[in-house]
């Protein structure tokens, strides 16, 4: 499977009304849980995530009222600041596949409603890899 | 009061959500500023399985996740 890299385009600084392409690894995924499903929505790529993330706002839609009924785990990225989450079971709906997986759900302010990592995504896969030059992001089941 | 905006005027701003067609990314059907609230537009269209959400980063944002 060969996803192309998601384009948007954005300000050259800020304020100006100049833009320039920028390029995101993002795929297009559902996200499943009991009878409850997502539409189709881009979620990055991110081969330097030990997990799967989503925001609580999703996970309410899954119909996880209390992600604090899960599994507790703190996430930890560049800096000092950690975020709160809990892992709860799902299902990953992904290119005609579906695979069980376990996302870790947070009600903290992400600028991005969630990550696909190495366990729960990755995994699933034989090889992920990332043409930067090409923009493309492939997957070989 | 301020006047309501409908559907097509919806600003596209840093954390909304924006549903555009499965293959065609620059046609957009819905925007919102959060996920429940563009899910409720597709649900009321009819249009939950032929598009794509995404929420828009913020500007001059590296991801460094």
């Amino acid at each position: 499977m060969r996803i192309p890299y998601h384009c948007r385009r954005v300000p050259v600084s800020p304020g100006a009304t100049q833009t320039r392409a920028v390029y995101y690894p993002w795929v297009p995924v559902r996200v499943r849980r009991d009878e409850q499903t997502t539409p189709r929505m881009l979620l990055l790529v991110d081969s330097g995530a030990d997990f799967c993330v989503l925001k609580s706002e999703i996970g309410a839609a899954l119909g996880i009222t209390d992600i604090r009924a899960g599994e507790p785990c703190q996430l930890r990225g560049l800096g000092r600041a950690t975020v709160n989450s809990w892992f709860h079971d799902v299902e990953v709906e992904f290119e005609g596949r579906v695979f069980p997986s376990r996302f870790a759900f947070t009600s903290e302010a992400l600028p991005i409603p969630g990550m696909l990592g190495r366990k729960g995504f990755f995994d699933q896969f034989k090889s992920v890899s990332f043409d930067e030059k090409n923009r493309v992001v492939t997957l070989k089941v | 009061m301020p006047e309501k905006k409908n559907d097509e005027t919806t600003a596209i701003r840093a954390g909304s959500w924006v549903a555009h067609e499965s293959n065609r990314p620059n046609k957009v059907v819905a925007v919102a500023p959060t996920y429940e609230a563009v899910v409720r537009k597709l649900e009321a269209a009819g249009k939950t399985d032929s598009v794509v959400l995404f929420q828009v980063p913020p500007r001059n944002c590296a991801l460094i996740l």
